[in-house]
């Protein structure tokens, strides 16, 4: 690169070789970094306002006394083991939109310019979603539990069916939708699930619940306290419980979703626009699926091109050929109730390649003749 | 950016050295693996929110949620309570010479009896509690107040409590420990409650209310223990030890008739230690089994309520209250969960209708939409 080059290098953030890798280093790798370190930044305000604001509106009803609402070994591990690694690969390998569109049409650009994903109304937008959860966790429990008896069946061990619920309980109730409440929401936001994804936010639930069953499974010698001590399991041996926790998960998670469908449906963004389009197939792929299926059709097994497969493998064609075959009669599925198209005829008595793509897709076999003819399927707008 | 002088083939060079793999000479490859992972092309599932996708999920929760939302309505509505008050406030109420003239040392009990009726017969078992308002179990100091050592029977502990309990540490007097210790132990509820049906022939039966089985199983039998030794008294065992400063009696002596339900493992004591989340709660106090033959449990009529008034609660301005409940498979009477679901089912019934519309008018618009340039 240069003496002069290599200094520069050194003293910047980002050095390219050549021009041509500008683009997809701006287009592709710089969207990303935005797409994902906005979401980052979102995401962790989101959940910690989930977190938090509950514990503050505990405050109401214990007296301003600082009672924690969760147990001191959630508190600890919520933002450590419960909900980082999901933020974390997700800002890692989430692409909201392809490379290849990127690249193809840089004018999506213009839909991050400006710092548009990290400005107020952004996020004053996820402070009111966390708000919003935080309430409906807690007063969602509150309702639940106030003044009423849980039953847990408590099949566990024995055959009572009415037992009391405490403030632990409450507030592992609370816990346990919060972790799954966020988790799913980012899961809902996340646009390209790849092993790593569905690895880390299930992961990550199961993770929970199996850390609450040991954390309470034991009397844990090096605890000066036990009163966690099956807390969890009492929890969800009540179907109560169970019921509320779906409950509030999904009341939860609703105002979002509809935000989020309404807007793309009412005004979309030049960038959800592009992530329903399907890819168009450059001319050279289009030419290589015509040969092979060329290839196919002259060695004889014709029969596979049944006119369904047909139609999947063509849905994104925008082919204008039709293939003759010269050759003798082969097996063939043939729609006996269907007549021979006087289209059909006429094409073929013009001979060569034509248009037929206006004709549905069936094989067809001309007695005498000889002929294995068939036609593409309609043409799919891309 | 560049030096305008640069030497063509430096910049050539580190090049073509680089696109070889395994470079040649002085050249390191410094080009990242060309693999999927590394290159961001691994193979993903790319969903896509559209109205057309969620409309289903939509119709689904709102034609489950509904049923059981309604279940629930219904099956809470089913259940009947019963509550009545009797701190003893008013000048009129029956025990309103109990509540004032409580004291801590009085060695005759204070004793007032109710009056109510039930309107409708309750069935199969019925729940007593009592329950209590403006009453914070759930204050931090109060919460952290307790050994749990000491009441799993850790010998140790029982003699040595933990700091966390003070100032119910140790007796102020003798300077023993104190067993239980703690504020939550302190302050354990010590009212007595009978109830006793009139018949409609005028004779006055006593119920009988069965005391075990209020408590979870394994608070009962793994949590709380008493200590374990050579004695086979528990008088034996807790000797050294002082009770509460607020008890009559000590912890041996909670319920002396049953081995099994006296010391830590009183089942009203394991039931009082299960800290309440909220200022107005209830706790489980006694059960009443179903009778074997087909007559109701609590028959509709009169009944009498006999308290033994020892918790006095007026210092605070709390209330006494005493439930009787039946129960179902989904606990206590609590429409709110039933409400709550048949709302919840409802609203995304009409948002699955109103995504119906949008995506009926606005998706078909958007087949044509071209990507702008």
């Amino acid at each position: 690169m240069g003496k002069e080059g290599r200094q520069a290098a050194r003293n910047s953030d980002y050095a390219i070789p050549k021009f041509k890798h500008l683009k997809k280093m701006l287009l592709v790798h710089g969207h990303y970094y935005y797409i994902r370190i906005a979401e980052l930044v979102q995401y962790f305000f989101y959940k910690n306002v989930c977190f938090i604001f509950p514990q503050f509106l505990y405050q109401f009803f214990c007296g301003f006394s600082q009672q924690p609402l969760y147990d001191t070994a959630y508190l600890t591990l919520y933002n450590i083991s419960f909900t980082s690694l999901p933020i974390l690969l997700y800002s890692l390998v989430e692409q909201h939109v392809t490379i290849d569109t990127l690249k193809r049409e840089p004018s999506l650009y213009r839909d991050i310019a400006k710092n548009s994903l990290l400005r107020w109304p952004v996020f004053l937008y996820w402070t009111c979603l966390g708000v919003f959860d935080a309430v409906i966790f807690f007063f969602g429990a509150y309702f639940l539990f106030d003044n009423t008896t849980f039953t847990s069946n408590g099949q566990l061990m024995t055959t009572n069916t009415q037992m009391m619920f405490g403030n632990w309980t409450f507030g592992t109730l609370i816990f346990t939708v919060l972790v799954f409440t966020v988790t799913l929401k980012l899961a809902l936001d996340t646009r390209h699930w790849t092993w790593i994804n569905h690895f880390v936010i299930w992961g990550s639930l199961l993770f929970y619940v199996i850390f609450s069953l040991l954390w309470g499974g034991i009397i844990w010698p090096f605890l000066n306290y036990q009163r966690m001590y099956y807390v969890f399991m009492q929890m969800l041996s009540s179907g109560p419980a169970w019921l509320s926790i779906i409950l509030l998960i999904i009341i939860s998670l609703l105002p979002d979703v509809i935000k989020k469908v309404l807007c793309r449906a009412v005004c979309p963004t030049a960038t959800e626009r592009a992530q329903t389009t399907r890819p168009c197939l450059t001319r050279d792929e289009r030419e290589e699926q015509e040969e092979e299926v060329h290839e196919k059709l002259l060695s004889g097994s014709v029969a596979e091109l049944t006119p369904l497969s047909f139609r999947r493998s063509y849905k994104r064609r925008n082919t204008n050929s039709t293939l003759l075959h010269l050759g003798a009669a082969e097996t063939l599925s043939l729609h006996s109730s269907s007549p021979l198209p006087q289209k059909l005829l006429a094409h073929l008595s013009e001979g060569g390649r034509s248009d037929l793509s206006s004709l549905s897709p069936y094989m067809l076999r001309l007695s005498g003749a000889g002929f294995a003819y068939y036609a593409p399927g309609p043409e799919t707008p891309v | 950016m560049m030096a305008s002088s640069y030497n063509a083939k430096e910049e050539d060079g580190p090049h073509s050295g680089s696109s070889t793999n395994g470079g040649t000479g002085a050249a390191k490859n410094k080009k990242p693996d060309n693999t999927a992972f590394k290159q961001q092309r691994l193979p993903a599932w790319q969903p896509i929110l559209t109205a057309g996708t969620v409309l289903p999920a939509f119709f689904v929760i709102g034609l489950i949620f509904i049923p059981i939302g309604i279940g629930l309505y219904v099956t809470s509505n089913n259940i009947k309570e019963f509550e009545i008050d009797y701190t003893g406030l008013e000048l009129g109420s029956p025990c309103h010479d109990c509540s004032k003239n409580f004291t801590w040392n009085s060695t005759t009990p204070c004793v007032c009896a109710l009056n109510f009726t039930l309107e409708q017969p309750f069935e199969s078992n019925v729940y007593m509690y009592y329950g209590l308002s403006n009453f914070y179990q759930n204050h931090r100091r109060y919460v952290k107040s307790r050994d749990d050592r000491q009441l799993n029977g850790d010998p140790t502990s029982l003699m040595k409590p933990s700091k966390e309990c003070e100032p119910y540490r140790t007796s102020a007097e003798t300077k023993e420990p104190i067993a239980p210790c703690g504020a939550i132990a302190n302050s354990l509820f010590n009212d007595t409650l009978e109830l006793y049906y009139i018949e409609p022939n005028g004779t006055t039966t006593a119920i009988h209310l069965a005391k075990k089985g209020i408590a979870w199983w394994t608070d009962k039998h793994v949590k709380f223990r008493n200590p374990v030794d050579d004695k086979e008294n528990l008088t034996e065992l807790f000797k050294g030890t002082a009770k509460p400063v607020n008890w009559r009696k000590p912890v041996y002596e909670l319920d002396p008739s049953d081995p099994e339900n006296n010391g830590f493992i009183n089942e009203d004591f394991i039931v009082w230690m299960r800290t309440a989340a909220l200022p107005t709660f209830r706790k489980l106090y006694r059960i009443i089994h179903k009778k074997p033959s087909t007559t109701s449990t609590l028959p509709s009529g009169r009944y009498i309520l006999k308290v033994t008034y020892n918790y006095p609660v007026h210092s605070f301005s709390g209330r006494k209250r005493m439930i009787l409940s039946t129960i179902s498979w989904m606990g206590g009477k609590n429409p709110f969960l039933g409400i709550a679901y048949i709302t919840v089912g409802s609203i995304c019934f009409f948002l699955g209708v109103v995504l119906l519309i949008i995506h009926h008018k606005y998706d078909t618009r958007s087949n044509s939409a071209d990507i702008p340039n």
